[in-house]
Order: structure tokens, then sequence, then C-alpha cells
């Protein structure tokens, strides 16, 4: 009897003790990329110090993961029912997120908050996280597939300005086939298995007045005349870039351009350091993205967006924390990425890049890829299609039609299902 | 006669030597890379030998901002720890199958390797929800557990054949001069399974140090991430840091060579001496 008294009593104190500690502080698990450069960690430390400050009671624990691992973490997190309560992911996640019901629509909050306005943010990154009229994500950080990076030397070799890097399709194919001997070539592309190669193929739609999906994500539009022109295209730059484009990864193709084997090379702009890194004695520049002759240079949007997660127990702590970390003072000092909030992002470019205005305006126009859950189903029917084509497999016009029908099928099913 | 000898030595010394470039050009890539700086990394045509060796890579390794001295230790701890406790269960295990008779025997030796042929996959699911049941993820428990399920079933079956190459008249004899069981198991048996125990605990440390998938399931701090989860800190969303990631490359092989230079010489040495003598 007695025991069963001191018993209870010692129940009534954890639970009076720990009522009050929930009713005082709040801890929210929050999951990052891993930053690889100390200034960065360091100005993540600071800034959370900042967010403590604000927020005296709010505690915010990181959990950082190094890219490979981190979509698993967080599936399995989700699917498991324990997920952090807010998170990055990559935009092209962001759609498979939401219809998954892992993650919380967020217009009322954005209907109140003083802070986070659309207009703020780059609108190809606003738009890639809403799915369905509802949005999913707070942009945090952006990239932009491709800017032309090119060397110098390759221009001067072969009696061409440096200081006039090619515009349109045409001047990039000219330009490249003057640089191509049996030893170095006009360019390097590549396939290999991740998305980039949709990235760049997407970019070239764009630029040629096409896209991959309709407007309503809900029919493929790979098969119409600006999406066959662009692979036309693309199929035509082998011819002005090393073999061994379909197993090569953007990673191979970049190691062909620092080794001074290619004189162009089309990706993104965070790519700088590491040209720097590995070329150090290169005379380099960038420019826009070519752009057909009737077009506009379109690139293709990368990055990764703010959500919060619906198992959240504390969401209006969690908003709190995205509307800080994506506000413009931190957003500039806490990304690795060009910030997804415009002005901390040309505050980033000017201070941390080369070229910033050519980057700038490349992302100010950029396109987000098509909005899916299933997303990588659909990219790798794409990127089947573009192996056939380089390979010689099928003409474009046949790969593009196969690879149609098969996403068609791919959004009926998916659509009918629900 | 003997020319034929000295043509059939010279062939076998040209594959043996063909077969140790095959084997370690990799391995001498891998030690090239990581003394490089990044612009030697990647050069057209490329070259083995730095021109301005560096080790930069192997400072960063352990430098401010990388997690990689506690991935190591972590690592050496779950590893150690799993290993000790196969090896503790194994000896009385697999001297069972290996000498006593009792109902069962041949089913449950079949059993347990059964157990082998379920693809980790297929088990990671339910580990994982008995891990999360017990709250036991996050923590280094949950691995060394996980561990077991695996790597008891290989050490008991890898010990239960040099139980079985003793000679059971050593043991007999043992009786005969008055030992007990478990003395002439104790005293005479597990000496001259030293080897065997050195190759088992070997082989169950190489297993638990490379193994991926639980250690990435299972762990959620980067303070208790092991190495081969922990690796992939090198490698970014776009670019790889190379040079770092091959320095960290060899550093997580290094004890896995200094265990295999030290049981190799027991594997040699060991088995026959003891056995004669006693």
């Amino acid at each position: 009897m007695k025991k069963q008294f001191l018993l209870g009593l010692v129940l009534l104190l954890v639970v009076c003790l720990s009522g009050v500690a929930f009713a005082q502080e709040v801890t929210l698990k929050v999951w990052l990329m891993k930053q690889a450069e100390v200034e960065l960690i360091k100005a993540q430390e600071e800034a959370l110090a900042e967010f403590q400050k604000l927020y005296p009671d709010i505690n915010v624990e990181f959990t950082v993961f190094p890219y490979n691992e981190y979509r698993d973490k967080l599936l399995i997190a989700a699917a498991a029912g324990n997920p952090p309560d807010v998170s990055v992911v990559d935009q092209i996640w962001n759609p498979e997120f939401a219809a998954a019901g892992f993650i919380m629509p967020l217009d009322d909050y954005v209907a109140q908050s003083p802070n986070v306005k659309k207009e703020d943010y780059f609108s190809g990154a606003w738009e890639s996280a809403i799915f369905q009229g509802k949005l999913y994500g707070i942009p945090f950080d952006v990239g932009v597939w491709a800017l032309n990076y090119y060397n110098k030397d390759f221009f001067r070799n072969v009696g061409l300005d440096p200081e006039q890097p090619p515009v349109t399709w045409d001047e990039f194919y000219e330009m490249g086939s003057k640089m191509t001997s049996g030893e170095q070539w006009g360019t390097a592309l590549y396939v290999g298995a991740g998305d980039a190669v949709q990235c760049i193929t997407d970019a070239l739609i764009f630029s040629n007045g096409g896209s991959v999906l309709d407007q309503n994500f809900r029919k493929c539009t790979l098969d119409q005349p600006p999406a066959v022109e662009a692979l036309k295209y693309f199929k035509k730059l082998q011819g002005i870039n090393p073999p061994g484009e379909v197993a090569r990864t953007e990673e191979d193709s970049f190691q062909l351009f620092t080794a001074g084997k290619v004189g162009m090379f089309w990706y993104g702009e965070w790519g700088q350091d590491t040209v720097n890194a590995r070329a150090p004695e290169m005379d380099w520049a960038l420019a826009n993205f070519p752009r057909p002759a009737e077009g506009e240079s379109i690139g293709t949007f990368g990055g990764w967006n703010m959500v919060i997660y619906q198992n959240a127990s504390q969401k209006d702590a969690a908003w709190k924390f995205v509307e800080f970390w994506t506000s413009k003072e931190i957003n500039e000092k806490v990304s690795s990425l060009t910030p997804a909030n415009i002005e901390a992002a040309q505050a980033f470019l000017n201070q941390k890049r080369r070229f910033p205005e050519i980057i700038f305006q490349q992302l100010a126009t950029a396109l987000y890829r098509p909005i899916f859950p299933r997303y990588p189903d659909l990219a790798e029917i794409q990127r089947n299609a573009t192996t056939h084509i380089l390979l010689d497999q099928k003409s474009v016009e046949e790969a593009l039609k196969d690879a149609t029908r098969e996403i068609d099928t791919l959004l009926d099913e998916y659509y009918t299902t629900r | 006669m003997i020319k034929r000898q000295k043509t059939g030595k010279i062939t076998i010394y040209l594959f043996a030597v063909l077969l140790a470039i095959f084997v370690l050009f990799p391995f001498v890539v891998m030690i090239s890379m990581s003394l490089k700086a990044p612009d030697e990394q990647f050069t057209s045509p490329p070259y083995l030998i730095p021109k301005r060796p560096t080790l930069n890579n192997y400072l960063q390794v352990f430098g401010q901002g990388s997690m990689f001295a506690q991935y190591f230790i972590n690592s050496l701890l779950v590893a150690s720890i799993s290993t000790l406790i196969v090896l503790g269960v194994a000896i009385f295990s697999s001297y069972g199958y290996a000498r006593i008779n009792f109902p069962g025997k041949n089913i449950l030796f079949v059993l347990l390797l059964l157990s082998q042929l379920f693809p980790l996959a297929a088990i990671i699911v339910p580990l994982y929800r008995i891990m999360g049941n017990l709250k036991l993820i996050d923590t280094y428990l949950s691995l060394i557990i996980s561990y077991l399920t695996f790597s008891v079933p290989v050490g008991v079956w890898l010990l239960r054949s040099f139980f079985l190459g003793v000679p059971r008249e050593l043991e007999e004899a043992a009786l005969i001069d008055g030992c007990t069981r478990f003395q002439a198991f104790w005293r005479i048996v597990i000496p001259l399974v030293r080897p065997g125990m050195g190759a088992t605990s070997a082989y169950v440390f190489f297993l638990t140090w490379q193994e991926f998938m639980f250690a990435l399931t299972f762990i959620n701090s980067e303070s208790k991430r092991t190495l081969p989860v922990g690796i992939f800190d090198f490698v970014g969303q776009y670019e790889t840091n190379w040079g770092n990631l091959m320095a960290a490359s060899i550093l997580v092989c290094i004890p896995v060579f200094v265990i295999f230079f030290f049981i190799q010489k027991q594997l040699v040495g060991g088995l026959t001496e003891g056995a004669i003598k006693g």
C-alpha cells in the first residue's frame, strides 16, 4: 500500500515536472545537409545563437546528413512517423513529401507573416514548392543549370575573341567545332545516372519555348516541336564532344574541363570554387546558357526548400524557425548555395562569386522541373529517351514520342489511383 | 627437366606479380590521390607520383568541422564490442555443435545457417520497429545488437570447423589424466583453437567495421555515426572532395591491415605447433 502510494507520488511528480517543462521550453528537431566549410558551420552556430536570443523558449537541435544519405534518412524517419519538425528538402522531393502527407501546407502561416513574402524569393524556387494549389515549403537556397563555363585559352588558340562567348545555339556549336580536334573538344556532354542531364535538356527545351509537362502537370509535352528541336540540338553537340557521354557523369565532364580537354562546359554557379581549386592557372569566364536564335536563355532551377512536418508537435515554433532561417539577413550567411531570398542572393553573389550579374540574371528567369510526386520515375523516362537518342537507338522524334506515351501513362496511373 | 621447372617458376612469379598489380593498383591510386592537391588530382594525362606531395588532405580529415576522428572512435567501439560478444558466445556454442550430441542439434545448426540466407534488407524494417519500441534508435546498443544477428551465426559456423580440427584423442587423454570436461575444454582445446578464434574475430571485426545499412538506418546523431556512413561527409551534392575522401579511405583501411597482419602470423604458425607438442 505504501509502495503504491509512493509510486503514485513519483508518477505525479514526473507528470507535473514534464508538464511544466513543456509549457516553458520547446525543442525543435531540425535536419539539414552536412556542410564541409568551416566558415559556414560557424555562421550556422552564430545564427542559431541569435535565434535563441530572439526566442529563448525554443531550443533548436540540428542534425546534419551528407547528401547521399539525406533522402533515405528523411523517408525512413517520416514513414516511421518520427520525422524532424523542420528540414530542408530538394525541390524535386517537395511534391512527393506533400503527396505522402509528411509535410504541411504553409499558406496560412505565410498569409499572416509580416516577413515571408512571395516576391522576396526567386519565383521559380517559390513555385517549386506549390503542389495542387498549396504551398508546402519556403525556398532556402537555389542554383541554376546551367551557365556556360569557358576556357579563354581555347578561344585564343583558334582565333576567337574570348570576350565574345557564344550567345546562340548556332554560335555555341560553331565555336565548339573550331575547338574540336583529335585531342581537344568544344564541350563535354554528360548523362550519367543523376538528375543533372534532365536539368540540361529541360533548360534547352525551356529556352526553345517548350516544356516537359503542360501547365497543370497532367500531360506530357515532350513530343511537341520545341522539345524535339531542343533534343536534336543536344544530339548535334555530340559532334563536338569526346566520346562516352552516356556513361559520363557531370563530375567526369567537370574533370575534363578543368584538365583542359574541353573548352566549354555547362554547369551551375556553385562550381566556381572547384574550378579554381582544380585549375588555379586556368583563365576562365562565365556566360549565359546559350539560347536558340529566336529564344530566351532559360535555365533549370535546383535548390532546397524548408518544410514543416505534419507530425511536428510545435508547429508555431517550427514556423518561427523557418521564417528566421529564410530571412534576408540569415539566409545570406547560412547558405552554401545561392540564397533563395533575392536580396540575400544579390549580396551573396557579389561577395562570393565571379560574374554575379550573369548568374543573377540566369536565376531570375530559371524554371523549375515538372511538379509530380513521382518525379524520379518521370526523370528516368526522360533520361532513357536521351540515352536512346545519343546512342542512335531511336530517332529524336521516336524517342520523345515513346517517352511522352510512357510519361502520360505514369501520370494517368498516379492521378486515377488517388 | 630443370629448365622446365625454371620456366614454370617464372610463369608463377609473372602471374603473382600481375595479380599483385591488379589488386594493389586501386590502393596505389588512393594513396596517390590522397597526397595530391586538387589541381593535381585530375590532370590529363594522369600521373601517379604527386609533383608537390601534400599532407593537407590528411590534416583536413582531422581538421576543424570534420567529425572523422569521432566516427573512427565510434566504429572501433562498436566493432570491438560486437566482436568480443560474438567470440564469447561462439566459443561455447560452436564447441557444443562440434563435440556434444544433443537432441535437435542438426536442425538447430541448419537454422543457424538459414538465418544467413535472409537478406539484411528484409530484416531491417522489423528490426527498426523493435529498436524503436525499445527506445534504442540512435544508440550504439542498437548497432551492436543488430550486428550480432548476422555475426554470431557466422562466428559459430567458422569456429566450429576449427574445433572439429582438434583431434578428439587430445581431449580424451586430458580426461583420463583427471581433467573435468570443462578443464579439458578450457586448458587443452581452447589454446589449440586460438588461431581459429583469431581468424573468427578478425572476420567478425571486418564485417562490423564495414557495415553500412544498419548504421545508416539506426543512427541519427552525427556524434554517434560510424565510418562507413560518416565517410560520405566528403561527398557533396554536386562535388566530391576527392583528396579528403581518399585520405579518409586510407585511414579506414589501416586498422584492417594491422589486424590482418597480426592474424596472418597466428594462422600460419599456430595450429600445428600446439597440436604436435601437446
